[in-house]
C-alpha cells in the first residue's frame, strides 16, 4: 500500500466493501458483501482495519531472551511450539487415559449384567418364606395398575386383558399362578393335560370367577357363624341344669331382719372406733430444768441457722461473685442462703400450727368480723379501750385461724397487712399502742410471712420517694425499727432487710457534704443507730455510717473552724447543759443546746458502738483515725457535759494505738500460685534435614509414617480421578462434536441429492413442456 | 365586635388626652397603602411616629390592642421598605439626579430610624413576653436578608449586610434574662434566634465575626451582673452544635446570594470564633456558668478554635482552682488539649491525685472523673509508686464512700493491679516483721506517699460491706487474679436507686425472722433506745 494514511484507509475500506457501491456485480461471486453478512462481521472488519492502522496499540508477546532446555535429548526453546507440544503429547498418562477411554467406549452398551432387584434379596433377617410372600403380594399390587403407559389396547377390556398381564404374571404351564391358587383344586396342571392348548382367560372371565369365589366364601363363613351360634345357645340352655346338679346342697334361706336401734348404734360406734385415734400417753410434765434445756436447745438451733444465713450459707463463700449482677442481669437464685431457712421456717410453721390447733380445739364463735380495710379496722378499734385492744385483735386472729375455715388464710393475710399499716399509722399518734401492736405483730410474722413481707416491701418503696424528697416522716423512721424487730437482720442477704439497709444508707448519705437542717441530721443519726443495730451480730462494715459520724460530729462540735470545717449548728464553747433530754423520734425538730447535747451523746455512743463492732477489721486504724482529733477537740470543751466522752475517747485511742502496733501487711493471695503456660519452642539438638522424624517411639513413628503415606496416596488418587474425569469429559465433547458434524454432512448430502434430482426432473418437465408446446 | 372596638377606642381616647394616639389596624392600612402606590412617603414618618409611641406605651404596660396595631405597623413598614428596596430607592446610585438623590437620602434616614426602633424593641425588656418582639426579630433578620440582596453595588457581587446583623445580634445578646441553673438563659427571643442560627452558615459566620468587638465594648460598659446575663445569652446560642458541612459552600444560607470569599475560609472563622470565646471567658462568671461552659468546652468550642492552646491558661486556672467539681470538669478539655496539641501540664498527676477527696465520691461528676482517670492511668509505663498512691487513696475513699462509689472503686483498683503487677505487694506481702505503715496520707505528691510499702487493709474491710453484692465483689482481691479486666462502664453509673430497682424485682421467698425478743421497741432499755 502506498500513499497517505487517508488514502490507505479509503483503499482498505473499499477493499473490504464498506464504502462505495455495494451492489456492484463482483467478479468473484462467491465472496459476499458485508451488507449481506451479519452486523457483527461489519464491526469485526472495522476493528481489524483500525488495528492495522494503529500499530502502536497492538501488543505482541516477544521473548526477550531465548532459554533452551533439553527435552528428550534435544535442545528445545522454552515456550516454543515444539516445547509445548512435546510436553503435552509425551505425557504417558494422557496416552494411557486415552486408551482406557477408547476401551471403555468400545464396550459401552455391550457388557451386560444382572441387577437383582427382587425384594429383600439382600435381607438376611427374612426367611425364604417371608420373602416369597411379600414378593407375591407386590406382584399382585403391581398387577392392579395399568402396566403399559403406551399399550394401545388397554382401553378395550376384551383385548386389553390379554396383553395386560403380559410378562408380569408368574405363570406355570402358561397359566397365571394366582389363578391356579384361587381356583384351588380346579386347577389342572400342564403336566397332566399337556395336550390341551394353552388358553388365557379374559379379564371378564377372571373377574367373574373372583366374584363367584368371594360369594362362595362369604356363604361358607355365614354358615360357620350360624353353626357356632347354635352351639353356644345349646350350651347356655344346658348350663342351668348342670349348675343345679353341681349345687345339690339346699341352702336355707335367711329372712331379712331390720336392725334394732341398738344394733345400729352399735354398728356406728364400731365404725367410729376404727377412725378414732389411738390413745397416746400424755407427755410427762417436764421439770423446769428440762424446759430450760429444751428452750436452750431450740435457741441453739435457731442460732445455728442464723449463723449459716449470716455467712450466706457457707457454700456461697467467695466465688459466688455475681458478675451478672453488676452487668444488670438479674439472677433470682443468687441468694442461696434463703433457701435453707425456707425449710426451717416451714418446720416451725407446723409446730406452731399444731400448737394453735390444740389451743383452739374448742372452736369459739367468731366474735368480730375480720376487717378487710384499714378504715374498717380503725372503726372497730376506736370504741375499744386501749388496754382491751390486744385482746380484741387476738380474738380476731384466733377465730380466723386458717385451720378453721376455707378462705381464712386470705382474710388473715389482709388482716396482717392492716395490722402492719396500723402500727405505722399509730406511730404519729399513740406511743403506747404502737408498742402493743408491734408485740401483736411479731408472733404473726411467722405464719403470715408472705403477706407481711409484701406489705413491708411496698412500704419501703414509698419510703424511697420520701427520701428522695428529703421529707422523712415519723412512721418511716418507725418502719425501720419494726423491720429490725421482725426480721433477722444479720443475714447475708434478706429480702426485706437488704433493701431497708440500702434505703437507710441512701438517707444517711444524702446528708453528706450538703446543707441540711438539724432535723435531717438527727434523723440520719437515728438511721445510723438503726443500721448499727441491724449489724450488731453480723458486724458488717457500713461506709456511709462511718463517714456520717465524722460529719455529724463536725456539725455539732464547737469552734469547728479549728478543725477546718464549716460551721453549721455548732454548739458554742460556753454552752452549758441544763438537763439530759431523752430524744424522741417524733421530736427531732428541736433546736436547743440541750437537744444538741443529747444528740452528741447519741453520736458518741454510736462511735463507741461502731468502733467496737468493727474492731476486728484490719481497716480499724483508718476508721478510728479521723474520729480521734474531733473527739479530742470536743473533750477540750465539754468533758463535763458529756459524761461518756472521756471513756469513749480513751477507748478509741487505745484501740487505735493497738491496731497500729499489731498491723501487718496483707497477704490475701496465699493460695497456690497459678501455673503459667509456657510456649518455648522445641529445639532439636542434632537436626538433620534428611531425617523425617525424631520420634523415639518406634511404633508411633511407624504409625505416623503410614499416616503420612496414606495421606499422600489419597491426594494422588484424588488428583488422578479428577484428571480422568476431566479427560473423559473432554473426549465426550469431542465425540459429540464429531457426531454432529457427521450427521449434518449426511443431511446436507441427502438434501443436495434430493434437490439435484428434483432439479433434473423439473428440467425434464420443462423440456417436455416446451417440446409439447412446440408440437 | 363592634361594641368591643368602641370600648377600645374609649381607652384610646384616654391616651389621646395625654397626647398619644394609636391608629387601629385598618387605619394603619389606610396610612400604609398610599405610600407606594401614590408615593406618599410622608406617611412613613407618621407610621414611624406611631410605632415609637407604641413602644413607649408597651414599655409601661402590656396592652394587647396596642401591641396588635404595633405589629401591624411594623409589618406594613417592612413591606413598604421591601418595595422601596426593590425599586433601589434606599441606595443612591450615580445615575440618579439631584432630586432623586435627595429623596433617597431622606428615605435612608427613615429606614435607619425604623431599624433603630426595631433594635430598641428587641433589646428592651417589657412587662410581658411580647409577640411583637418576636415579630421584630424576624423582620430584622429579613431586613438583613433583603439588604444583602439589594444593597450590593452590582447584582452579581457577594455581599452580606453585616452591619445590620451585628446590631441585631448585639441588641439580642444584651437582653435581660434570667440565667437558669445550667447556665443557659430562658429568653424567648434568644431561642427564637437560635432556630434561625442553628442551620445557617452565614448567620454563624457573621455572628462570630463581630462578636469579639461587641463583647469588648459591652464589657467596658456593663456591670458584672449584666455581663453574666450576656454570657447566658451567648452560651445558650453556643450550646448546640454549629453547622458542620464538609464543603462550606454547600452549607445552607439565610441570605439568598453568595457570601464574600472570606466567609468560606474556615481559618478566618476559627480565629474570629476564638477571639470571641476568649473575650467571653474573661467575663465575670457565676459558679454555675463556669461549670456549664467547662461542660461544653471540649466538644463544642475547642474544635472550632484556631489555636485551642489559647485556652490553656483558662483551663489550668480552672484545674488549679479549689473545689471538687470545677477541676473535674476542666479535666476533659485539658485532656483534649494534651492529646491533640501536646499541651504539657506540669504536675498533672499530682493534681489528679489531689482531686481524690471524700467529697468527690459523693458528687454527680464522679463517673466523669473515673472515666478520665482510667484513661490517664492506662499506661503501663507509669511508675509503680504513682499507681500505688492512687490505689491506696482510692481504697481510703472507699472506706467512707457511698455504696455506688465502692462499686466503682473495687473494679478500678482491680484493673490497676492487673495493669501494674508490681503493686500486687499492696495486696499480698507476707513474711514481714516489725512492720509500720509508711503511707503518708497528707503528702500531696503521689510519687512521695510511699504507698507502695503500705497495704490496702481498707479493701479487706470492704469484704464485709453491708450490701451482699458489694461484699462479694470485694472478695476478688482474695482470689487469684484470673479475670483479665473489668469493664468499668458496667460499674460507673450505679446509684442507690438502681440498687433498689434490682431488689424490687426479686420474687418472694420466706423471709427469715428475728427470734430474739425485746420487751420494748422504743424508750429506755429497749430495742432502739430511742423513745417514740
Amino acid at each position: 500500500m502506498a500513499g497517505s494514511q487517508l488514502k490507505q484507509l479509503r483503499a482498505s475500506l473499499k477493499e473490504k466493501g464498506l464504502v462505495g457501491q455495494t451492489n456492484v456485480k463482483r467478479k468473484n461471486k462467491n465472496a459476499k458483501t458485508p451488507s449481506e453478512t451479519r452486523r457483527q462481521d461489519h464491526n469485526k472488519i472495522i476493528s481489524e482495519i483500525r488495528n492495522d492502522f494503529n500499530q502502536f496499540d497492538n501488543r505482541y508477546n516477544r521473548t526477550k531472551h531465548d532459554v533452551t532446555t533439553i527435552l528428550k535429548g534435544k535442545f528445545v526453546k522454552v515456550g516454543s511450539k515444539q516445547h509445548n507440544e512435546a510436553s503435552r503429547n509425551n505425557q504417558s498418562v494422557e496416552q494411557a487415559l486415552k486408551s482406557q477411554h477408547e476401551a471403555k467406549k468400545k464396550f459401552r452398551g455391550r457388557t451386560g449384567g444382572l441387577v437383582d432387584r427382587r425384594f429383600g434379596e439382600g435381607n438376611a433377617n427374612m426367611t425364604a418364606e417371608e420373602k416369597m410372600l411379600i414378593r407375591f403380594a407386590r406382584e399382585r399390587e403391581s398387577g392392579n395398575k395399568k402396566k403399559h403407559a403406551f399399550s394401545l389396547g388397554s382401553d378395550d377390556e376384551e383385548d386389553g386383558a390379554e396383553d395386560d398381564d403380559d410378562g408380569f404374571v408368574l405363570t406355570h404351564g402358561g397359566k397365571a399362578i394366582a389363578d391356579e391358587e384361587s381356583l384351588g383344586d380346579q386347577v389342572t396342571y400342564a403336566d397332566e393335560n399337556s395336550a390341551q392348548p394353552l388358553r388365557r382367560k379374559s379379564k371378564a372371565e377372571v373377574m367373574k370367577e373372583v366374584i363367584a369365589k368371594s360369594k362362595f366364601y362369604k356363604q361358607q363363613r355365614q354358615k360357620e357363624f350360624a353353626k357356632t351360634q347354635d352351639e353356644i345357645m345349646d350350651l347356655d340352655e344346658d348350663f342351668g341344669d348342670v349348675m343345679q346338679v353341681m349345687n345339690e346342697q339346699p341352702v336355707p334361706k335367711q329372712p331379712i331382719k331390720s336392725k334394732t336401734a341398738e344394733e345400729i348404734e352399735y354398728d356406728s360406734r364400731v365404725r367410729e372406733l376404727t377412725y378414732d385415734r389411738r390413745a397416746v400417753p400424755a407427755d410427762r410434765t417436764k421439770t423446769d430444768e428440762e424446759l430450760r434445756k429444751e428452750h436452750a436447745e431450740k435457741m441453739r438451733k435457731l442460732e445455728e441457722e442464723r449463723e449459716k444465713r449470716m455467712l450466706g450459707f457457707a457454700s456461697e463463700g467467695g466465688d459466688n461473685i455475681d458478675d451478672d449482677f453488676w452487668e444488670n442481669d438479674q439472677d433470682e437464685d443468687e441468694m442461696e442462703g434463703v433457701s435453707i431457712e425456707n425449710g426451717a421456717s416451714s418446720d416451725s410453721d407446723e409446730e406452731l400450727e399444731t400448737e394453735v390447733t390444740s389451743k383452739s380445739s374448742k372452736p369459739k364463735a367468731a366474735k368480730h368480723a375480720i376487717p378487710s380495710t384499714q378504715t374498717e379496722f380503725i372503726s372497730i378499734v376506736e370504741g375499744v379501750e386501749p388496754s382491751q385492744q390486744p385482746r380484741l385483735v387476738n380474738s380476731i386472729v384466733e377465730s380466723h385461724h386458717p385451720r378453721l375455715a376455707a378462705g381464712n388464710k386470705e382474710k388473715m393475710d389482709v388482716f396482717v397487712g392492716i395490722l402492719f399499716q396500723h402500727v405505722l399509722y399509730l406511730a404519729d399518734k399513740d406511743k403506747e399502742l404502737t408498742e402493743t401492736y408491734i408485740s401483736i405483730l411479731v408472733p404473726l410474722a411467722e405464719n403470715y410471712n408472705q403477706a407481711l413481707v409484701e406489705n413491708v416491701r411496698t412500704e419501703l418503696q414509698q419510703v424511697q420517694n420520701h427520701i428522695l424528697d428529703q421529707k422523712l416522716r415519723t412512721r418511716d423512721l418507725v418502719l425501720f425499727a419494726v423491720i429490725g424487730v421482725l426480721f433477722s437482720t444479720s443475714d447475708h442477704y434478706h429480702l426485706v432487710v437488704t433493701p431497708a439497709l440500702i434505703l437507710m444508707n441512701e438517707a444517711i448519705s444524702s446528708t453528706q457534704f450538703r446543707q441540711v437542717s438539724l432535723k435531717q441530721l438527727a434523723e440520719a443519726v437515728y438511721l445510723s443507730d438503726m443500721v448499727l443495730h441491724y449489724q450488731r451480730i453480723a458486724k458488717r462494715y457500713v461506709p456511709e455510717v462511718a463517714c456520717f459520724l465524722q460529719r455529724a460530729l463536725m456539725a455539732l462540735v464547737p469552734q469547728v473552724e479549728k478543725l477546718g470545717g464549716k460551721p453549721e449548728f455548732n454548739l458554742k464553747p460556753n454552752d452549758k447543759r441544763k438537763n439530759k433530754v431523752q430524744i424522741s423520734i417524733s421530736g427531732l425538730s428541736e433546736d436547743s443546746p440541750d437537744f444538741k447535747f443529747s444528740l452528741l451523746d447519741r453520736i458518741l455512743e454510736l462511735c463507741d458502738r461502731s468502733v467496737s463492732m468493727w474492731r476486728d477489721n484490719s481497716g480499724i486504724v483508718e476508721i478510728t483515725a479521723p474520729l480521734i482529733p474531733i473527739l479530742t477537740h470536743l473533750a477540750r470543751y465539754f468533758n463535763n457535759e458529756l459524761t461518756n466522752l472521756a471513756a469513749i475517747l480513751t477507748k478509741i485511742v487505745k484501740l487505735h494505738e493497738n491496731a497500729v502496733k499489731e498491723r501487718v501487711p496483707l497477704a490475701l493471695q496465699t493460695h497456690k500460685a497459678l501455673a503459667i503456660p509456657t510456649y518455648a519452642p522445641k529445639f532439636e539438638e542434632n537436626f538433620n534435614p534428611d531425617k523425617k522424624s525424631y520420634d523415639a517411639n518406634r511404633e508411633r513413628q511407624e504409625i505416623n509414617k503410614m499416616k503420612h503415606q496414606l495421606k499422600k496416596e489419597k491426594k494422588l488418587t484424588m488428583k488422578d480421578i479428577r484428571k480422568q474425569g476431566r479427560f473423559s469429559a473432554r473426549e465426550q465433547i469431542r465425540d459429540k462434536k464429531q457426531m454432529y458434524e457427521e450427521y449434518h454432512k449426511k443431511m446436507a448430502n441427502i438434501v443436495s441429492s434430493i434437490s439435484t434430482t428434483e432439479g433434473a426432473e423439473k428440467n425434464a418437465y420443462e423440456r417436455e413442456k416446451k417440446k409439447r408446446a412446440k408440437k | 365586635m363592634a361594641p368591643k372596638r368602641k370600648a377600645k377606642s374609649v381607652s384610646q381616647a384616654g391616651k389621646r388626652a395625654k397626647g398619644v394616639s394609636i391608629p387601629s389596624v385598618s387605619d394603619v392600612d389606610a396610612l400604609a397603602e398610599p405610600i407606594i402606590s401614590q408615593k406618599n412617603y410622608n406617611n412613613i414618618v407618621k407610621l414611624l411616629d406611631h410605632f415609637d409611641q407604641v413602644i413607649t406605651i408597651l414599655e409601661k404596660n402590656d396592652d394587647e390592642e396596642v401591641e396588635k396595631s404595633g405589629r401591624k405597623i411594623a409589618v406594613s413598614l417592612f413591606n413598604v421598605f421591601e418595595k422601596l428596596m426593590a425599586e433601589s430607592l434606599l441606595i443612591s446610585r450615580k445615575s440618579y439626579d439631584e432630586k432623586k438623590t435627595l429623596v433617597v437620602k431622606w428615605l435612608v434616614e427613615k429606614y435607619e430610624r425604623y431599624k433603630n426602633l426595631g433594635f430598641q424593641l428587641v433589646s428592651g425588656t417589657f412587662s410581658a413576653r411580647l409577640s411583637i418582639q418576636v415579630d421584630l426579630l424576624e423582620i430584622l433578620m429579613n431586613l438583613v436578608r433583603l439588604e444583602s440582596q439589594y444593597f450590593k453595588s452590582a447584582p452579581s457581587d457577594p455581599y452580606f449586610a453585616s452591619r445590620t446583623y451585628t446590631r441585631a445580634v448585639t441588641s439580642l445578646i444584651s437582653r435581660d434574662c434570667v440565667p437558669l441553673g445550667d447556665g443557659t438563659s430562658d429568653d424567648f427571643l434568644v431561642f427564637e434566634f437560635k432556630s434561625l442560627f442553628g442551620p445557617n452558615w452565614d448567620l454563624q459566620f457573621y455572628f462570630f465575626n463581630q462578636l469579639d468587638e461587641e463583647l469588648k465594648t459591652l464589657k467596658k460598659t456593663f456591670s458584672p451582673e449584666k455581663l453574666q446575663l450576656v454570657f447566658a445569652n451567648v452560651y445558650t446560642i453556643l450550646k448546640d452544635p454549629l453547622v458542620v458541612a464538609e464543603v462550606l459552600e454547600d452549607a445552607p444560607l439565610w441570605t439568598n446570594g453568595l457570601l464574600p470569599n472570606g466567609a468560606y475560609k474556615r481559618s478566618s472563622f476559627k480565629s474570629q470564633f476564638q477571639k470571641a470565646i476568649l473575650t467571653l471567658l474573661t467575663f465575670p462568671l457565676t459558679q454555675n456558668q463556669y461549670k456549664s461552659v467547662l461542660l461544653i468546652l471540649h466538644n463544642r468550642i475547642i474544635p472550632h478554635m484556631a489555636q485551642p492552646q489559647r485556652l490553656m491558661d483558662f483551663l489550668t486556672d480552672s484545674y488549679n482552682s479549689g473545689g471538687e467539681i470545677v477541676p473535674i470538669l476542666a479535666l476533659n478539655s485539658l485532656y483534649e488539649l494534651m492529646k491533640t496539641f501536646n499541651l504539657e501540664y506540669p504536675d498533672f498527676y499530682t493534681k489528679l491525685y489531689s482531686l481524690l477527696t471524700p467529697r468527690m465520691m459523693y458528687t454527680r461528676y464522679r463517673s466523669r472523673y473515673f472515666r478520665l482517670c482510667d484513661l490517664f492511668l492506662s499506661s503501663t509505663h507509669l511508675s509503680a509508686a504513682l499507681i500505688a498512691s492512687f490505689i491506696k487513696r482510692l481504697a481510703r475513699l472507699a472506706l467512707t464512700s457511698s455504696a455506688s462509689g465502692v462499686v466503682i472503686v473495687i473494679p478500678f483498683i482491680y484493673n490497676l493491679l492487673k495493669r501494674h503487677p508490681t503493686c500486687m505487694i499492696m495486696v499480698h506481702n507476707p513474711n514481714v516483721t516489725n512492720y509500720t505503715d509508711p503511707f503518708d496520707n497528707d503528702e500531696q505528691d503521689p510519687l512521695k506517699t510511699k504507698a507502695i510499702g503500705s497495704s490496702v487493709w481498707e479493701l479487706e474491710t470492704l469484704m464485709t460491706h453491708y450490701h451482699p453484692n458489694v461484699a462479694t465483689l470485694a472478695t476478688i482481691f482474695k482470689e487469684p487474679f484470673r479475670k483479665h479486666n473489668y469493664n468499668l462502664e458496667d460499674f460507673l453509673d450505679w446509684s442507690y436507686a438502681s440498687l433498689l430497682e434490682s431488689e424490687k424485682n426479686r420474687k418472694y421467698r420466706p423471709a427469715a425472722l428475728e427470734f430474739e425478743r425485746w420487751p420494748k421497741v422504743f424508750g429506755l432499755e429497749s430495742y432502739t433506745g430511742w423513745s417514740l
